[in-house]
């Protein structure tokens, strides 16, 4: 009889523990991390009699959580790629609303620049129209500058997302390695601690998305691991992470390992192979990826631009009639000592483009190792890839990189470095935020050309001279030089003479690429040849210092003998806006990145951006997907299903009520029993 | 499948949430009419725009010079029309002045209108554009271009050079013309060889114009002079070549005729008729000699030759007949010179013109190109905002009823 009892008794303890369970995972149902859970029961062991085994009732084993091991780890990993490129994607955004509209911004600031040399050529002494062409100079200025503030914002706001990310990595590492110890604690009782398991858990959902890491499930608890195998938690150890300036440009920060919390040995900076996924590596990846090339792109196009107008404007002569200077300025390659130097390092290391017109666009690290007597070696660090390699400093007949290895840069260095120092060489870095207006002044736009070639008036012949063009190191001698044909007596052609003394005349005929040089005698008597049928154009260089060097002209038609053909200075010339129409035609100069115009080149940035910010949004979206699915598959498995619940909440209620009814007819039996004696 | 109640809510709010971001950036599309607000929206059409908006900025900068030259042309244009009349004017006054009839005080009257023609002329001359520069001026601008010198003929301050203006891609338009040009030069092919009587001459010869023979004889363009020697009765003349040191004679004294031809060289004779007296002189230059390029110059020997008093001397007559034969030849072929001048400015507001079609042609379809790149195509936008519209509405209803489904709904307390 008390056996009845006691069976109906742990039937009624069961139906309890299972309606609590069903309580628990009732509200429970929207905890984020909470496995569901249910109560597991077990027939107690029964007794012999003769009879056979009787049994004793219900025992309830365990209380169980749903786990799956394999939909969790995937989940976590595929949320790691996930918040990686959400990352990468809403800075890709930023990056691409800074850009803006393409009809707009640096693209048309360029344009209208141009536009008004057009103008400043149409008319040159108007001081209003140079104005206003200055005040587009100034217009394009504040644009570059101001991309470069927001270039500069963006790594601000990079490095500030990547230490909280770190400080929440070490929050999380320090929270699951002291999660290990207590669930190691409580579960010497011999029952799984569910609760604290769920935290862990969740503490590894939480720090993957930050980080991409490899969890590793050992007697000791979850072992936690950086892409490149670092350790973030081993057992009940944890191990931290910190940021530091970055050693090939200053102004990021990068990711290091510090070991042990507290520690004071120097950091291992990580590179983006260990930061692979979660938050951090979306930062790294985008900074690496897209912020430094598209700063350096459009860094290139600035300095590409202020070198093309500096270098046509010293090629012409200002309202003043002064030679013309540069109309803005901007700052060189920036080298940056690493930070991890040796301290007894002295060596300054500079560098210089080879060719402001086109520079180049990646950038470089130049690093020294003491093996075999002493290695420099410069390094490509956008692309990876070794540039060149010396074992002796080097001067102006032996410079570094060599031609052979030629990245648009030379580069020097002085004093004493130490195996292991590095240089970071960053060539247009500098650009967008030193981008300036070098003058205030209107008349410094150099409209006008310093030399003017004429025909004589009273010539007879139809032979047509252009006006001239000089090319950078020119000089025009304030005497005039007057030419003076004479037609061949035999034949068609002629000769010219009358060039400076001691000069050297190139004539160049159409379609041709070989000159023919002269070397005009001490005396200017040498003849120069001239064919009528071809025409051609005449190239008067000099050493002489003072006199007439790189002025040239194209001839055309049949001179008669005795006409007459002047170069000379170009002076007050205040109408003369040749020069401003070489400036507004650079519009169309090919000369950036070898073939490219400054347009094209910014349409290019335009177009790498927005292809970056699409392709993100893209994986951003699939990426998406890929969690919902695996989110779903695993609260398939790991989540609470309320009407489940509900059935369970009735099961169980009807288990308590039919267990009371094996305890009522008990009581029934013993009072029948009872009632025997009355 | 088993499914978490949680995720029923999740994934509906997810699906709701990612409609709703949908909607709103074709609003935006819809509202501000702009396909493209930054390079993510379309990258290849952001990089075709900034091209686009580029060539059209270019386009239109080259139609506005095209306008600025086309008012430089057509200015100077007007201006050389006026310069060919005032021209022409003179040019009647110097027929005028070749009758023998008039008297001292006529050929003064005809000096003073002369010279109210010579002045509009440097007025003209000196004619500057809206802004207050000089047309005929070349690269300078300060100084006035042409300025009286004392005895007779004008100053040029400008220079040779020549305004080029951008009106394509490729190609560059000259605006203005030298004053050098114009007034101070002649066409070295078309234009006459200029002959003049010495002012020493005693005799009544008068000396008429050039006849070319034979146009490819080097002689015609060198320096020549008839010097005529011998007796009244036996006169002779000889034609020497002075371009060159020594001077070579052509042809040596040769018996004078009254007006038959004078050879000179093999490829031009001149005639010379009446009689000059022994030691007078005749020269034929060339038209581009320097001596008779100025077209100033040439009217001021006019006038002074004119207010020179000849009553009552046979050899002052022939000396003003020489002095107006040569002025006449010289300004005749100064005249040449402006209408061919002008005549290649009409043709440059030619070929302007028809760049201008051009040019707003390109720019049309570049800014057909550009809009169709950059403006929302609104049926689309449209029909797309509708689709989605009614997707999240889809959304809503659908959640609302499935939340409806619950198991404790039924359960009776």
């Amino acid at each position: 009889m008390s056996n009845i009892f006691s069976i109906g008794l742990s039937g009624l303890q069961a139906a309890q523990i299972g309606i609590a369970t069903a309580g628990q995972n009732i509200s429970n149902s929207s905890t984020a991390g909470y496995d569901v859970e249910s109560a597991v029961f077990a027939e107690s062991s029964g007794q012999y009699t003769s009879s056979g085994y009787i049994g004793s009732g219900v025992t309830t084993a365990t209380v169980q959580r749903a786990y799956s091991q394999y939909l969790t780890t995937a989940l976590n990993n595929a949320q790691s790629s996930s918040s990686a490129i959400t990352a990468s994607y809403t800075l890709a955004t930023q990056l691409s609303n800074l850009v803006g509209s393409p009809t707009s911004g640096i693209a048309s600031a360029i344009t209208s620049f141009f536009s008004g040399l057009q103008d400043v050529s149409n008319s040159p002494d108007s001081a209003a129209v140079r104005q206003t062409a200055l005040s587009d100079a100034q217009t394009l200025a504040d644009q570059i500058n101001t991309a470069g503030q927001q270039y500069d914002a963006m790594r601000q706001s990079v490095n500030t997302q990547l230490t909280n990310a770190v400080s929440q990595i070490n929050t999380y590492s320090q929270q699951i390695a002291q999660l290990n110890t207590q669930i190691a604690t409580a579960s010497a009782s011999g029952q799984p601690p569910n609760q604290l398991l769920d935290q862990r858990d969740q503490a590894v959902s939480n720090l993957s998305q930050l980080v991409g890491v490899q969890v590793v499930q050992n007697s000791s608890g979850y072992s936690v691991f950086l892409g490149n195998g670092q350790p973030l938690v081993v057992g009940t150890q944890n191990y931290s992470l910190a940021t530091q300036p970055s050693s090939s440009n200053p102004s990021e920060l990068t990711v290091a390992w510090q070991g042990l919390p507290g520690s004071t040995a120097t950091a291992q900076p990580l590179g983006a192979a260990a930061l692979q996924g979660g938050t951090v590596g979306g930062l790294v990846s985008f900074v690496q990826d897209t912020l430094d090339p598209a700063e350096s792109q459009l860094g290139a196009i600035a300095t590409s631009f202020a070198a093309q107008v500096n270098q046509q404007n010293a090629l012409g002569q200002t309202l003043g009639g002064d030679p013309g200077g540069a109309l803005f300025t901007v700052g060189g390659p920036v080298v940056t000592a690493s930070l991890n130097n040796n301290p007894s390092s002295n060596a300054t290391v500079s560098a210089t483009l080879t060719n402001a017109v086109s520079p180049p666009t990646d950038n470089y690290t130049l690093s020294y190792s003491s093996d075999s007597g002493g290695t420099w070696t410069l390094t490509d660090t956008t692309t990876n890839k070794p540039v060149a390699k010396t074992s002796t400093p080097p001067s102006d007949s032996n410079p570094f990189p060599p031609p052979s290895d030629d990245i648009g840069l030379s580069i020097t260095w002085a004093g004493t470095m130490n195996d292991g120092d590095s240089f970071a060489i960053q060539p247009t870095a500098g650009a967008l935020d030193s981008f300036a207006v070098a003058t205030s002044d209107p008349s410094a736009i150099a409209a006008a050309s310093p030399v003017l070639v004429a025909a004589g008036t009273s010539n007879t012949g139809s032979a047509t001279v252009t006006q001239g063009t000089v090319s950078s190191g020119y000089t025009v001698s304030s005497t005039q030089t007057t030419l003076s044909y004479t037609a061949s007596t035999s034949g068609t052609g002629g000769t010219l003479t009358g060039f400076p003394a001691n000069s050297t005349v190139q004539v160049t005929v159409p379609g041709s690429s070989t000159p023919a040089t002269y070397t005009i005698a001490a005396d200017g008597s040498t003849p120069v040849n001239y064919d009528p049928s071809t025409g051609a154009t005449i190239t008067i260089t000099s050493s002489t210092a003072g006199d007439t060097n790189n002025v040239s002209f194209t001839m055309t038609g049949t001179p008669a003998s005795g006409d007459t053909f002047v170069i000379g200075q170009n002076t007050s010339a205040a109408q003369d806006g040749r020069n401003a129409l070489a400036l507004a035609n650079l519009t169309s100069s090919t000369s950036f990145a070898g073939s490219q115009t400054l347009t094209n080149a910014y349409s290019n940035y335009v177009n790498s951006i927005g292809n970056t910010a699409s392709q993100l949004q893209a994986s951003s979206t699939s990426q998406t997907s890929l969690v919902t699915q695996l989110t779903s598959q695993q609260q398939s498995v790991q989540g609470v299903n309320l009407d489940e619940e509900a059935a369970n909440l009735l099961q169980y209620q009807q288990l308590y009520q039919a267990n009371s009814k094996v305890i009522q007819t008990a009581a029934s039996l013993f009072q029948t029993l009872i009632g025997i004696f009355q | 499948m088993r499914i978490a109640t949680s995720q029923l809510y999740s994934s509906s709010v997810a699906t709701m949430e990612n409609q709703q971001s949908q909607i709103l950036q074709v609003e935006q599309a819809i509202s501000s009419g702009v396909a493209i607000t930054n390079p993510a929206d379309n990258p290849l059409g952001a990089a075709q725009a900034v091209q686009l908006s580029a060539t059209s900025a270019t386009l239109s900068q080259y139609s506005t010079n095209q306008s600025t030259a086309l008012t430089s042309l057509q200015l100077e244009d007007s201006t050389l029309s006026s310069v060919t009349g005032t021209l022409q004017s003179i040019n009647s006054l110097m027929q005028e002045a070749m009758n023998g009839s008039l008297s001292d005080s006529d050929r003064q009257a005809i000096a003073k209108q002369m010279e109210g023609d010579r002045n509009q002329l440097m007025t003209l001359a000196n004619t500057t554009d809206g802004a207050g520069n000089y047309l005929f001026s070349g690269f300078q601008s300060t100084s006035q271009v042409f300025t009286n010198k004392s005895g007779g003929g004008v100053d040029y301050n400008g220079d040779a050079g020549q305004r080029l203006v951008q009106v394509s891609g490729s190609r560059q338009i000259a605006v203005g013309d030298s004053g050098a040009s114009v007034f101070m030069s002649v066409l070295s092919v078309g234009s006459s060889a200029v002959s003049a009587g010495d002012a020493q001459n005693t005799g009544t010869g008068t000396i008429g114009g050039v006849t070319v023979t034979d146009p490819t004889q080097p002689t015609n363009s060198d320096n020549l002079k008839i010097t005529f020697s011998g007796t009244a009765d036996s006169l002779t003349y000889t034609v020497t070549d002075t371009s060159a040191s020594p001077n070579t004679n052509l042809t040596t004294d040769q018996p004078y005729t009254d007006g038959s031809p004078i050879s000179l060289g093999s490829g031009m004779n001149v005639t010379i008729s009446g009689t000059p007296a022994s030691g007078d002189k005749f020269t034929v230059t060339p038209a581009t000699a320097a001596a008779n390029t100025s077209v100033f110059q040439s009217i001021d020997n006019v006038i002074s030759a004119l207010q020179s008093p000849t009553t009552g001397s046979a050899a002052a007559n022939a000396t003003l007949t020489n002095a107006l034969t040569t002025g006449m030849t010289q300004l005749g072929n100064s005249l040449s010179n402006v209408i061919t001048v002008q005549a290649s400015v009409g043709g440059r507001e030619q070929e302007l013109q028809a760049l201008q079609t051009m040019t707003s042609t390109n720019s049309l379809q570049v800014t057909t190109s550009l809009d169709n790149l950059t403006s929302t195509d609104m049926t689309a936008a449209i029909s797309q905002y509708t689709q989605l519209s009614n997707a999240l509405t889809a959304s809503q209803k659908s959640f609302a009823a499935t939340q409806n489904l619950s198991l404790f709904q039924y359960i009776n307390p």
